[in-house]
């Protein structure tokens, strides 16, 4: 029987090589072999505003990743290996990411959901809280988790059961399940609290207490119709405030920095440019589409919104990807720019500095052939194959640099150290 | 099991009554009040539980269901099982049907009437990669979830996985 190799090690061999080592004999390896071990990692340094993280998707579960990029070089610093259809959250120091994903384990595939812990200095896995009801909702939109009470509170949102598993990341365990049944998906409200979207269009809101208690719970009114033109969810932020866009692109404004929500008067991103001419010399509308359609930039006070020019799928496109973004004034209501994309893009991100760079993801028309290919293309499959992330200058609105071939990216988010959701 | 069983059986039953009976959003709203419900019971089913095994009934075919553009698959989202070894309305050998499903309704140009369709996923191994479709007609957001495709439907099964998606006809709709 063969002696295993880590025996072997720990035995008489080992000891004679570290002898050998001491006495400054040669042995019969490279240099390069032998300086291996002292070798360091590469340190990320200090954050730049111009990093963010972004998703890849892969259809295999242990595939999926998180990767840090930096968009003044479209270089990749480094990434996050998770399960199925991740959900990331920053607290609120930048020093942790927290990962809410889904594995599947054995032969059998058996699903096997965690709350991960992850080192934001470099990106190195700290802990893991197993899920033993495996409820964590499977499903595309942002907003599926998010932190609260100061970092205190880790909420993630459970389906088919319509609830929300209450995480004390000090502790690192489950300190409560709270039922919301009908409501759905996590926007961060007051101090402690969240708002979920209810099937008939109202907000249930809830308050929590530093042990996951629900100190106060409130249903609005409905503020919008789901049956004329329902609210999509994945909402730009600032501030307290969250911007939501209907199929229909109004723009619903939701603050959500008090006890209670404040909704204030919907507004059209699309109504001033219904009749106007498009470059084939047509009149006809644009809407919002797209997988994450909305970002904002807090200090310039703009709301960018993914837009595209009717498509195949008629009234239901609002999953079509857009190509052009265009950027809305939030205090007059009015469109003062457009920016013009090099493809069609699923996911669009603007950076919060003041030098602010657009981010944006989707297949580009070089690597999709002609305009009308990549739109036969996406009208099949809005998701696509093989996609591109792209970085325009978002004041000047000039295209700069690009990165191929990063797999099928759903959504790009502020890296660790940059601030929350936007 | 066996209640388990009654109580999809049930809920595929009423469910098809309620769409017969009312509008789209007539039927919503009753299966919201049911399934509201229905947390008294010991198992709570917020979205539409659809355990269809093949169609009700014969349907007027016409298309070809190898293709996105195909009538049931006006709402798919996902790789088509008829291009994985299963057909529209089978999951391909050695999957399992998920248990929950989202809801579409589909316009048949063989006769010209809509119907409902059952979107079930199968369930258990890893994800078929063929014949990717995506169409979104009358699709609505998670918050709406028994028709909303962009949830993943295998979530209430053992293995989460998805290999593919089916297109089953639970009934006429008009």
């Amino acid at each position: 029987m063969r002696k295993p190799i880590s025996k072997w090690l720990s035995g008489g061999c080992f000891s004679l090589l570290l002898l050998l080592g001491l006495n400054g004999l040669s042995l019969p390896l490279s240099d390069e072999a032998v300086a291996a071990p002292s070798s360091q990692n590469k340190e990320l340094g200090k954050v730049s505003p111009h990093w963010v993280l972004y998703f890849i998707f892969e259809p295999s579960p242990s595939n999926s990743k998180y990767i840090l990029f930096d968009a003044d070089t479209a270089e990749v610093k480094a990434w996050l290996s998770t399960g199925y259809i991740p959900s990331l959250e920053v607290s609120p120091d930048g020093g942790e990411m927290i990962v809410a994903d889904t594995w599947s384990e054995g032969p059998e595939r058996l699903r096997a959901d965690y709350v991960s812990f992850y080192d934001s200095e470099d990106y190195s896995f700290s802990g893991a809280i197993e899920m033993p009801e495996n409820r964590r909702a499977m499903m595309a939109p942002q907003f599926r988790t998010a932190v609260v009470g100061d970092g205190e509170l880790f909420l993630m949102f459970t389906f088919p059961n319509n609830g929300i598993t209450v995480i004390d990341t000090g502790e690192r365990r489950i300190i409560n399940e709270i039922d919301t049944p009908g409501c759905s998906l996590l926007y961060p409200t007051g101090e402690r609290g969240v708002s979920m979207i209810c099937g008939d269009g109202s907000l249930l809101t809830l308050h929590l207490d530093a042990d996951g208690k629900v100190v106060k719970r409130s249903t609005s009114e409905p503020f919008f119709d789901p049956d004329a033109d329902p609210v999509m969810e994945n909402a730009a932020v600032v501030g307290g405030t969250y911007y939501f866009s209907s199929y229909g692109g109004d723009v619903y404004e939701v603050d959500l920095s008090g006890e209670e929500p404040e909704f204030h008067e919907p507004w059209s991103m699309v109504d001033c440019c219904r009749d106007e001419p498009l470059a084939g010399g047509e009149a006809g509308a644009w809407n919002i589409g797209g997988v994450q359609y909305l970002t904002a930039h807090p200090d310039r006070g703009e709301l960018y919104a993914l837009m595209h020019q009717p498509s195949v799928s008629g009234p239901w496109d609002h999953s079509f990807p857009g190509n052009e973004a265009w950027v809305y004034d939030l205090a007059s209501k009015k469109r003062i720019r457009r920016i013009p994309l090099e493809g069609y893009m699923n996911t669009l991100y603007v950076t919060t500095d003041a030098e602010p760079l657009l981010v944006t993801s989707g297949s580009a028309l070089l690597d999709a052939g002609t305009e009308d290919e990549a739109v036969d293309a996406h009208a099949r499959d809005v998701i696509p194959s093989a996609s591109v992330l792209q970085v325009y200058d978002a004041v000047e609105g000039t295209y700069l640099r690009k990165m191929d071939q990063v797999g099928i990216t759903y959504y790009v988010q502020a890296a660790p150290g940059n601030g929350g959701r936007q | 099991m066996k209640d388990m069983q009654r109580l999809d059986q049930l809920t595929d039953r009423f469910s098809r009554g309620l769409a017969r009976r009312g509008s789209r959003r007539d039927f919503l709203a009753k299966l919201g009040v049911w399934l509201a419900g229905a947390a008294v019971a010991p198992v709570l089913l917020p979205v539409a539980r659809v355990n269809a095994r093949t169609d009700d009934a014969p349907v007027p075919e016409e298309g070809d269901p190898n293709d996105c553009s195909y009538w049931r698959y006006c709402a798919q989202g996902g790789p088509l099982c008829s291009c994985c070894g299963g057909s529209y309305n089978q999951c391909p050998p050695g999957t399992e049907m998920s248990k929950m499903a989202w809801i579409g309704t589909c316009h048949n140009p063989a006769d010209g009437k809509h119907y409902l369709i059952a979107y079930n996923d199968c369930c258990g191994k890893s994800v078929c990669q063929r014949c990717t479709c995506y169409r979104f007609e009358r699709e609505q957001p998670v918050y709406r979830a028994s028709q909303a495709n962009d949830v993943h439907w295998c979530q209430a099964n053992d293995s989460s996985e998805v290999a593919c998606t089916l297109a089953i006809v639970l009934g006429p709709a008009d």
